[in-house]
Formats: C-alpha cells, structure tokens, sequence
C-alpha cells in the first residue's frame, strides 16, 4: 500500500537553467521565480579548485568583473538579449540583492554538478543542498561552436524529501526536446530568451495542472504530464481473484485496450484469474498483465477462491476492527441473503461465528457446527467479507511427502502408488507430461495441446463417488437451468475414455471446478462433506473434437466454457467408479510436495479441485483417506 | 540488509587534488543503465500491439530467434533486477560490457590505452577514480552535512567533513546546534566507545587539538554506493527513508568517530598516507588491485573496517569494527530492505504492531523503525537466541574493554541472561532478580534485542500448554527447516518436523485440549525435550502463539431484564406520585425543554421527561410486556422532586443513564470497552451478576474491564493479578455473556 505524501506530487521550488559560460563558467542563465538561487558571489574562487579533471571550466574561470556588459557581448549567452535579457539575466545585481532575505541555497555549491564535466553529461544527476535536491540532466552538445561545445542544463529544485521518481522522465524529455531543438535550429545557444517564458510554464503549469504544453518552434514542442509513480504490483496468480474497488463497468471506454475491456466484465469477485482468462476468451499471460494493470492503479484487490473447503482464521487485526463502525454496520446486511422476512443477524452472533474459524475446520464443518445456513448467511460473502476488511486470513493446506525412511505402516501403498504411477506413462503418452498445464496462450484452438491425460479421467470417477448427497442434486438442477443452449449436449452419454483427448479441455473443467462451488452459495443443507467439483466436460469435448477435430474446435470453444453440464456425464461416470486408487495422481505432483506449495496453487496448476487432489494425496502417501486426515506420508500443514 | 550497497569509499582532497584513497570490494559491479518506469512489459507481450500479442506464442517457436531475442533484450537492458537476484551470474556484468547499451560510455580515449593494471587502480563505476573523487569533495559548504548524489542508477552518500580554511583539523562545535543535527546525535549506539566519541565529535567540548600543524589532509569522505532501487519496487518515500536510515546508521557514526581521531591524533591523514604509499608500490610493481585490496587491510584499520562493514551489511549481521583502537559496534534494522520490496507489504501482519505509541517509546527510538517487534510489555517474555555469532555475550561480558567498575554490573547480567527463559514473564524475571521492571530489565532487554542475541515472545506455559499456530511465511523452504529439526532432533520419540506442525496447525480447529501439551507431547516425561523443540521453532518463527481475549455481549434477554428493572422502578414512582400529587406541573415544562436534548443532563429528573417517559411504556408492549400506560407524563413529572428526594437513595445510579437514546435499544450488542462503559452498560454489566456467587461477580465487576477483545489473556492475568484458574472460573460462570476469541495477539 502506499505510503502518505503518494498522492500529491512534490512541489517545484524553482526552475533554472544554467550553461557554460564562456567567461564565467557555469552560470545560470534564466530561473523562475527570480533570485531564489544565490548566483556566484564567489566566482572568484573557482568552483573547480578540486577537481583536478581536464575540466573546460578552469579556462573560465577567470574573473570578469564588470557582470553585465560582458554578458550581454557573450555570444553564445544572451546575443538576442531583446527586451527581456535585462530583467531576466539571474546573477544580476540587482535581482540578487533584493530577494536575497530567501534564497534557497548558493549556486557555487552545485555548480560542479550541475553543469559538470563531459563524463557526467548525458546523466540524469540529482544533487543536494542542505534543503532542497536539484534534479537536472546535463547536455554536452559537440558542434559548431567557439569552444566546440555547448553545454546548458535545465534543473529543478524540490525540498529535500520530496520524492522525485515522478520528475525523471520529465526532465528527461525537456532535455531531449530542447537539444533537439539546439541541434536543429541553435535555439538555445542564439536565441535563450524565450527560455524564461518556457521555464515559467514549466514552473507554473506542472505545479498547478501536473502537466504542460509548450510549443516552442514549428516542429518542437515540449508535452508533459507528471505520472505519479505508484509501486508495482505483486505478481498476478492464477488462483486469485480479483475484486473490484470501484465500479469497473461504468469506466469502460472504446479505446480502452480490448483485452482489458474484456476482463474487466468478468472480474466479480468470485472468478479467478484463469477462469476470467476463459470467460473472456484471452490469452492466460494477457489477462494476468490486466489484471496486474489494474491493481497498479489500486482499483481491485486480491482475495482468494472460495470453496467449501477453505479454511480461515483471523488475524491479530480483529481487535481493532471489530469495534469500527464500517465493520460492524457494514457486515450484517452485506453477508445477509436477501429475502423477504429474513432477519440480518446481529454483530455478536456474526462475530462469533467469525471467531470459530479456524485453520483445521473447513467452511462446510463450521457450516454444519453453527448451523449457518439457517441464519441466511451467504457464506462467500461472509467470508469475503472478513478478508477484505483485513481481520480474517485464508488458512492454505501445504501438503508435504515425507521422506521414505521414516517409519511409516504403507509400505504396501507405496508399492501401489509406484505401480499406478508407471501405468500412468502409458495413457497419457502423447501428453507432454513435464510441461506446465498453463497454456501458452493461443487464441486458436490447436494452442490448448492435450495435457495430463490421468487426471480429467480420475475427477469424473471420483467425482460419481462422491455425488450421493441431496445437496448436490439441488446444485446440479441448477446448473442444469443455468445451461445455456446445450444443444448437443445430450448425446454425449459416453463414458468418458481413459485417453489424453479427455483433458483437452481442461482449463475450462479447471476453472469450474474451483469456481462452481463459489457459485452456488445458495448451497443448501450441505450434507455431504466434500463439495462437488463439478462440470467435467471430458464426454462432450471428446465429442467435440471427434466431430470437428482440432480445426473446428475454436469455434465450440466458448459453448463450451459456458456449458457445465456435468449433469449428464455424472451417471455415467459411476459406471467407472472403481475407486479413487485407479487413477493415478501425476508424477510431476510429486516434486511439488515439499511444503511450499499450497493446494491452491496444485489445484489450478492441474486443473483439479481440492476433492480430487485430496485423493491424490492419499493415493500418494498411502493414508486411508476416510474420514478426514490420514493421508499417510504427506502431511498436510495450515498455515 | 541493505542488499543495494555496492561499495565503500574513502575520498579525500588534499593541494593535490580529489582523490580515492581506498575502496571495498576491490572490484566492484557495475549496474546498467535504466529508465525509471512503472513496469516493463517482461515476457515481451505488448497489450497495445494486438498481432504481437496475438501471435505472441508463435513467435516463440519461429519468430523469436529472429525479431523477438533482440527486442526482448532491449528491453531488458532497461529493467531494474533486485540485487538479489541479479547476483546469480548471468547478470553480473563487468564494467566492460556496458558500450551495448547505447549509450555513450563515458571512458575516454586516454583511458583505455593505460595498461590494464593500471586501469584497475583507477577506474571505478565506469568512471576514472580521479574524476568520481573530484565529485565526492563537494564545495565546503556543503560539507559536515549530509551529503548525497545520484547518477543516473548509482547513488552517492555520506557525510563529508573538511578542515577549517586555514587547514586545521578542529571541532566546530557552532556547527552542531542540537537542533539542526538533532537526529545525529539521539541514536547513538550503546557502545561506550562510540557514544563518548560521538558527543566529543558533536559536543565539542574537549578542544584538545592534537595536531598542531596543519595538515595536508582538506577533506576526507567516507561514501556509501548504491544501485539505486528503482522507485516501482516500492511505496512513494520508502527509499528515501531506507537511504537516511543508512546515513544515520552507518555513515554518519563512522564519520564521527573518524573525525573526532583525525582531530585528536591526525588518524586519518596517517592511514591515507600509509594507504596511498602502498598503492604507489603496487602500482609501480604492477600487481594487481585485489592485491592491494587486501594488502591495505594489514596497514590500515580504516581499510579493514570498510571491509567489515561492507561484508557486514551484505550480510546483514552486526559490524563489530575497531578505528584506531575505538571498537565500534553497527547494524542496521533486519527489516530495513522490506521498505523496498513492495509485494510483501500486502501482508499486514505487522500493521498496528506498534500503533499503540506507548510500545514503541519502551522500544526506543532506534528500535522502532524497522525491527518490527512486539510490545515490550511485562507480561512477555525472553528468548535468548544462539550465540553462533564470534562474540557471545558471556565472552563479551567478560571481555578486556569491560572496565573493572562494571564488572559487577557484568555480574548481574550474566545473571540476568541465566534467569532468563521463556517460561518466565519479564514482570517475573524483574521479581525474581529484585531488578527494577523500568530501570532495569527493560534496558537489558533492550540492548540483548539490539545486539540480535535475544527476541521478545510471548510466556510458554511450563507444561507447555500454550496454543500456538504455524506461521503463515516461513523464512526458509521447509525442507530445509526439516533437515535441520532432524539434525538437531535425531530423538525417535519426537515425529519429523513437517508432521509436528501439520499436528499443531490441526489442532486449533478443536474447541479443547487444543494447546501444544495435549497434542503433541502427551506425556509428562517428553516435556523438557519438547521444551527444546518449542525454542528451536520459536527462534526460527515458526510459531505464533494464540492468545484468548475477551469480549462482553448484551443479550436481548439481558437487555429487556434491564429495561423491566427499570420499568418497575418507574411504575412504583409513578404510583408513589398519584397518591399525592400536590404540586403544579410548573416544574414539567421545564423539563420538557431541557431533556430532549440533553439526555444525561446532570439534575436528575430530567431523565423523566415526558418524552422518555412516554416512550418507555409504548417500547414494552413491543417488547411483549404488558404494564399501564395511562400514566402521563404530566403526572409522571409532578413533584419530580419529590420522588428524587424519597427515591434516590435506592437507585442512585438512575442517573445519566442514556434510557431511550440511541444506544438503548434491545438488540444484542457488544460492550466495546467495558472499562470505560456507559451507565447504561454499566447497568447491563451488573445485571449479568444477578444471581451469581458474589466472590464470582466481584471478580466479574474486577477484570470486566479488561473484556475489551484487546487484552490477551496473559494481560488480564498480570493485570488483574488473578490466577489463570480463576479467570476459567469467570469465563465460565459469564459464559452466555462473554465471547472468547483465539488470534495472535
């Protein structure tokens, strides 16, 4: 988060710009507002006493005592002197002498850095005075000139705490439009007066309106706008979801980038990254750059999947929250279905539930212990609405394969595992096992390569283990109504084949799986203890792909991705239900359980919901898996 | 810490010239030149180019070696790594590979035809010695301040000090008002040594000019380099704040004491001299710099202590350097690079650690700023840490620089660190040891947690029946962490590590026997060894400790008993008052003006103002009580006086009691800090004693006021000095009324 003092810009205290003087050295030449800066008192002395570098400025440094005559024959200086020069030349006596009760630090001081030797030109140099910092970007232009070369650098001046990231590429791209228009035109070297009308715009416009636009010849012209610099975002997961802060919809414009226009109608708090990437139909990389954009300007935020088997607890914050009015008043009627007659709970029943969540008690067994659902509590919103107010933390499983040598009664599941793990090769042989599931990003269809053939095939099978509870009937009836035209759908009653081809879908099956049980948090009476993972389309994508092949595939993508009918493939699938130990959990899931990968992450990387990759686990650590905890080898820690 | 430092230097000005005396490391990486930006598009996508972004993934396969390899290299060039990372070979890149850039390198012609060894001695950041020298002795008035330039990505700070123009080396101590170097002079380091050094540099005082001729020496700078963090990694100030931190920690207590000794003794023209006569030796034997490098660690203790320092905050461990026999301790705070890592400031687990402004002022101020610790309240406790460090504190302690006045005082701390356990609340400790908790404890505590050889925790029960959860960041992979436990617990009895705390972080899902003893040690006999356990997991934060706090609620029952209570009481008023009514109702209108408003006006009638009073039998029919509401105001209001003179006695607290505002309502609520309740919550508080044992409501009413869901348990214990026992006894009589709530504290 940023800091105070990040939404206002630092303020200029003054503008100068100084060149090299061919008598005098470095001088300023013009600064606005007049006299703030202490011209060169002590020309005498030369500012380069210590530096012992081939400096141009000790042939300079010689004294020229009668200040003005000299400056207006100085040709590179002030030749078109006009009726400014008189006024405007800054170390004039008089200016000096009547602003001096404020000046802000002496010239000489900086002298060296602001019109400093050739190594430093082409730099962006910011140098200090006791109070304020000068930011400034020394040119050194070789050329037609008397001595060669031409140097000027056009600084500005900020306390000495401001933060000056902002101003970087502005006094970069001053310096930039104004050597080219030295180049160009020897706009600086003949002609300086209408530097000071540019460096009043530059002082008044970019302190009042952060931005300017100063024409200063035919073709040049200098166009500002101050950025502030926020601080980059983390990086973007595919197992996040954003929120929106603001109303996103209402800002969205034509010329907005299309890809952003397209993500942003799909962040709602309840999708993830992945799924928006296929709601929207963009590229995975795309939509993790929008949504990096737009927590850049700080208008979604990050929370995390919800599922019935997330775990949360509070955090320390809760002390001090509980108490504040935009928790409390807020909270009731925000995590309150809506329905007529219905009572808004209290606080210190809502609080109370939120103190019973705790990391080991899913939202489903604290759902039944509470009897939550009798109160008409959305339960997302109930828990989204802790996270985002701060007082409540997602517990992450991070599951962990003990090593072998520890005294563990599997050996026999081992055997098992090692055996079901090698029968996996096979099946999925055209799959490219080691490669990460993320796909590459193509808009066509022959991008989605078929990957991890084992898996889609092991979710259906357990997935009709596990349907058996009345809740699951009332969601799958309304997954059913919300199917929109599911044309073929019916058809495809095959049972899904133990081949690669199953899993070509299965980003979309994927992003259902974690998102449906979100969905449906109307969810009633959960009675069964796992949520349904839902909308597998292995049957229909095989269908699909036998139909149209991978050529038509395209254009059934986005049918697809809106069609969870899982409601038909599930009777099928328990024809194969022959346990959950017949499909093997993949090999790459074993390097990844070292305990600094939580299960969201393993869910999203493949594509699995946390049923299936509990039953992996058990698989893998040779647990019995009943029940809840004994997953044998793999210890699972909440934190 | 500080994972930004490139180098140390050691500039100094003499007639002859700028010049860098010596540097560390003796090769120094160069950064690449960059843009400031927000974010560069890293992968080579262009949101803005659809047929780029569209074929983005083809171009993987055909395009990339062609088009994309140098457009992503471009790109590239141009975006800021942390250091951290770009340490790992591929981007350590020498000064000589920078021409790539584009830009004009700004090695000159003349340069590159001196031989490399030479070269070596004087090049440095892609820029002749001689001239960044000439940059780092800034005019003189700019000099015994602050001291900071920045070069495109290479930041520059320090804090120069000069002769006086006629070349002596004197303390100025017109130059030090406090209030101007305030800052300077509040942090300085326990050390005794420096702190006297700091004071003679600052104060002044002792005007004992050694050298009484002047010296060659003008000027001497001690500069720290930087890479200069790119300000998208980080919130807006925070790199400010992390460069002045460094300055204050770092550059300007070195300065000092090296000022102070050039002052008293030349120090520092003496070590220049031996320096620079050695690098005019190697020069002239053409060996080459490294060489040098660490030749000049054997004649200089300033080389040596630049080379302590620079490792030390590479490191980030404590510097223990030595200046002309001065010893000399520096660190900056653990947390410091945390200002620059922007992503981590989403976890907010420390925000509001030191809200409470008390905590912070017990730290100290150098304590505060970056340490991220817990409060130093009495009812924690210490954990010493390893002393893997090459100083212990025992050998520390006893060490030859402890004056011989002190050396009872050592006494006493070693005591101190024997005494000190986790078990053992400081307030327990100070007792123990009949030290002063404020002036005694607190200030141990404090230099211990300074000197990074002990942390603050919160108390673990002896039988280890504390709750405790896994933290959510461990600070190394766990399979690291697990290789560890099983080395340092190769016991069959204890289970490995990640299944420890699997069965920890499983266990707070349970509403009993949920503490560490009953699922995990389970037996009596295991407890020292899994006392060990407990400390090794708490020195590495692997733990959080839960605490209990409590919060107060009023029922809708207790809340209707309460209004009926005083409905009663009204009623019988109200009869009382029809018997006799004598009076006018002169004194009503009065109160109809005046109650409306000011509902906890002083005079007590006015709390039965028609209005109140009205609304109070209207509200009990909703509430389902049936009770007479022919009783008017008016008549209610009549001889007010009366019935306060003959009434008050029994309910005096009747009084400012907020009947019908805002906060009387019946729906349940929470007492946010009983401590300072309302009266009417007052009331509500008492009627939740009804009917209880009275030792129990005594010690309810005693400790109620620490139910405000901010104390922890332990507080409320050592607070209320009340026995754990005993606080069960409270929670569990008041059970319907309270709320207990398990989170860190």
């Amino acid at each position: 988060m940023p800091s105070e003092g990040d939404t206002f810009l630092p303020r200029i205290q003054s503008v100068f710009y100084a060149v090299f003087d061919l008598q005098k050295g470095p001088k300023i030449v013009y600064q606005v507002p007049e006299g703030l800066i202490a011209g060169s008192i002590a020309n005498q002395t030369s500012n380069h006493s210590v530096t012992s570098s081939p400096s141009p400025s000790i042939g300079a440094a010689i004294l020229e005592p009668d200040v003005t005559p000299s400056r207006r024959s100085s040709p590179s200086v002030n030749s078109h002197g006009g009726r400014r020069a008189s006024s405007l030349n800054v170390p004039s006596p008089h200016h000096r002498s009547s602003s001096s009760s404020r000046v802000l630090f002496n010239f000489d001081d900086i002298s060296k850095y602001v019109i400093p030797p050739g190594e430093l030109c082409g730099r962006l140099v910011i140098c200090a005075s006791r109070k304020y910092r000068i930011i400034g970007f020394p040119v050194l232009l070789p050329g037609n000139y008397q001595r060669n070369y031409f140097q000027y650098n056009v600084c500005f001046v900020f306390e000495r705490s401001a933060d000056l990231s902002c101003y970087e590429p502005i006094v970069r791209k001053v310096s930039r439009v104004l050597t080219a228009c030295e180049e160009e035109s020897f706009f600086l070297s003949k002609s300086s007066p209408a530097m000071h009308a540019i460096l009043e715009q530059l002082y008044e416009d970019l302190n009042s309106y952060s931005e300017t636009s100063i024409p200063i010849d035919a073709f040049n012209s200098i166009e500002l706008k101050i950025f502030p610099f926020y601080p980059n975002p983390p990086p973007v997961k595919d197992w996040q979801v954003p929120l929106a802060l603001i109303n996103l919809s209402k800002r969205i414009e034509d010329n907005w980038d299309l890809t952003m226009s397209k993500v942003c109608r799909h962040i709602d708090g309840v999708n993830h990254v992945s799924r928006i990437a296929h709601l929207a139909d963009c590229d995975i990389e795309l939509t993790r750059q929008a949504i990096s954009h737009l927590l850049y300007y700080q208008v979604i935020m990050i929370i995390d999947i919800f599922q019935y088997s997330n775990m949360y607890t509070l955090r320390k914050n809760v002390q001090w929250l509980a108490d504040e009015c935009h928790v409390k008043d807020e909270c009731g009627p925000y995590v309150t279905k809506h329905a007529p007659g219905r009572v808004v709970p209290d606080w210190p029943k809502l609080l109370h539930l939120y103190s019973r969540l705790k990391s080991g008690k899913t939202v489903l067994d604290w759902m039944e212990t509470y009897n939550v659902y009798e109160l008409g509590i959305d339960v997302r919103r109930f828990t989204s609405f802790g996270v985002i107010k701060g007082f409540l933390r997602r517990v992450h499983r991070w599951p962990i394969l003990l090593p072998v040598d520890v005294p563990s009664p599997t050996r026999r599941r081992r055997q098992s595992l090692s055996s079901s793990a090698s029968n996996a090769s096979p099946t999925s042989s055209s799959a490219p096992i080691g490669e990460t599931p993320r796909f590459s990003g193509r808009p066509d269809a022959s991008g989605f390569a078929p990957m991890l053939g084992s898996p889609i095939n092991q979710v259906e099978v357990t997935r009709a283990q596990q349907r058996t509870s009345a809740a699951e009937k009332v969601l799958e009836q309304l997954r059913f109504k919300t199917l929109p035209r599911a044309g073929p759908n019916p058809i495809m009653r095959q049972p899904p084949p133990l081949s690669p081809e199953g899993s070509e879908r299965n980003h979309e099956r994927r992003s259902r799986v974690l998102s449906d049980t979100r969905r449906h948090s109307t969810y009633q009476q959960p009675t069964s203890h796992v949520p349904p993972p839902s909308s597998v389309t292995g049957s229909q994508s095989i269908a699909q792909r036998n139909s149209s092949e991978s050529q038509n595939a395209f254009s059934a993508r986005p049918r697809l991705s809106r069609s969870p009918s899982t409601s038909r493939t599930r009777p099928l699938n328990s024809q194969g239900s022959s346990g959950p130990m017949n499909i093997p959990p993949p090999p790459e899931l074993l390097p990844l359980l070292d305990g600094d990968h939580h299960t969201d992450e393993l869910c999203t990387r493949f594509e699995v919901g946390w049923p299936q990759l509990q039953q992996w686990l058990v698989a893998i650590g040779g647990g019995k898996g009943d029940g809840d905890g004994d997953f044998g080898r793999v210890s699972i820690i909440y934190r | 810490m500080a994972e930004s430092l490139l180098a140390i230097l050691l500039v100094t000005s003499s007639a002859k010239g700028p010049n860098v005396v010596y540097r560390w490391p003796p090769s120094v990486e160069s950064t690449r030149p960059r843009l400031s930006r927000p974010r560069p598009p890293v992968d080579g996508l262009e949101l803005d180019n659809p047929w780029r972004a569209s074929h983005c993934s083809d171009s993987l396969n055909d395009l990339a070696e062609t088009h994309m390899e140098g457009f992503v290299g471009d790109i590239d060039d141009y975006a800021w790594r942390r250091p951290t990372e770009s340490r790992d070979g591929s981007m350590s890149f020498s000064r000589s590979a920078i021409p790539a850039s584009g830009r004009d390198s700004p090695c000159n012609e003349e340069r590159r035809e001196i031989d490399p060894i030479a070269n070596e001695y004087q090049s440095l950041f892609d820029y002749t010695a001689q001239f960044l020298a000439g940059m780092l002795c800034p005019q003189g008035h700019l000099c015994h301040q602050k001291f900071e330039l920045v070069i495109d990505n290479l930041v520059f700070a320090g804090h120069p000090v000069c002769a006086e123009p006629d070349g002596m080396w004197r303390f100025k101590p017109e130059k030090y008002k406090p209030g101007s170097r305030g800052r300077g002079t509040r942090h300085r380091e326990s050390n005794l040594a420096d702190k006297d050094s700091s004071e003679v540099s600052l104060g002044g005082d002792t005007h004992t000019t050694a050298t009484s001729k002047s010296s060659w020496l003008h000027m001497f700078h001690l500069v720290l380099v930087f890479d200069l963090p790119d300000p998208s990694s980080s919130a807006s100030g925070n790199v400010a704040r992390y460069f002045d931190t460094i300055y204050e920690q770092i550059a300007f207590t070195v300065t000092a004491v090296l000022f102070q000794e050039q002052v008293l003794s030349n120090f520092v023209e003496l070590e220049c001299d031996a320096i620079g006569s050695l690098e005019t030796e190697y020069m002239i034997k053409g060996e080459p710099f490294s060489d040098f490098a660490s030749q000049a660690q054997r004649v200089s203790s300033i080389a040596t202590a630049m080379k302590y320092l620079y490792d030390a905050i590479k490191s980030s461990s404590m510097a223990h350097i030595t200046l002309n026999d001065l010893p000399l301790e520096l660190q900056l705070p653990p947390y410091l690079d945390h200002l620059l890592h922007s992503e981590e400031e989403s976890e907010l687990e420390f925000v509001g650690r030191l809200e409470n402004q008390t905590d912070s002022q017990l730290w100290g101020r150098e304590l505060s700023f970056g340490w991220r610790l817990p409060a130093l309240v009495p009812w924690k406790s210490l954990l010493l840490l390893d002393a893997d460090q090459e100083l212990d504190p025992y050998a520390n302690l006893r060490g030859s620089h402890v004056h011989a006045e002190e050396r009872s005082l050592a006494e006493g701390l070693i005591k101190f660190l024997e005494t000190a356990s986790v078990t053992l609340s400081l307030a327990d400790m100070a007792s123990l040891l009949d030290w002063d908790l404020h002036s005694q404890v607190y200030p141990t505590v404090r230099w211990l947690v300074h000197h990074r050889r002990a942390k603050i925790v919160d108390t673990v029960h002896n039988g280890l029946k504390t709750i405790f959860s896994i933290a959510p960041k461990l600070d190394k992979p766990l399979t690291t962490l697990t290789a560890e436990f099983k080395r340092d617990f190769p016991q069959s009895s204890i289970s490995p590590l990640p299944t420890l705390m699997a069965t920890i972080s499983d266990s707070n899902s349970k509403q009993a026997d949920n503490h560490f003893f009953a699922t995990v040690v389970q037996s009596k006999d295991l407890i020292s060894l899994y006392h060990e356990v407990v400390l090794w997991m708490l020195k590495r934060d692997l733990l959080i400790t839960l605490h209990l706090h409590v919060r107060v609620v009023t029922t809708t029952e207790l809340k209707v008993h309460v209004r009926q209570t005083h409905e009663r009481k009204l009623e019988r008023r109200a009869s009382y008052h029809l018997h006799g009514r004598r009076r006018s109702s002169r004194k009503g209108d009065h109160g109809v003006g005046d109650a409306h408003e000011h509902p906890r006006v002083n005079t007590p009638w006015l709390s039965l103002s028609p209005k109140a009073a009205k609304r109070y039998p209207r509200r009990s029919i909703d509430s389902g009580q049936s009770k007479p509401n022919d009783v008017s105001g008016s008549i209610l209001l009549e001889d007010a006086e009366d019935v306060f003179d003959e009434i008050s006695e029994e309910d005096s607290g009747e009084e400012n009691v907020g009947w019908g505002s805002s906060e009387d309502t019946l729906e349940p609520s929470m007492i946010s800090d009983p401590g300072t309740a309302s009266p009417l919550e007052r009331k509500w508080l008492a009627a939740m004693s009804e009917g209880k044992d009275e030792y129990i409501a005594r010690r309810f009413a005693l400790i109620n006021q620490y139910f405000d869901g901010k104390r922890t348990d332990d507080e409320i214990l050592y607070r209320a000095e009340i026995s754990r026992k005993q606080l069960r006894e409270v929670l569990h009589h008041y059970e319907e009324y309270l709320q207990t709530f398990l989170h860190p504290a």
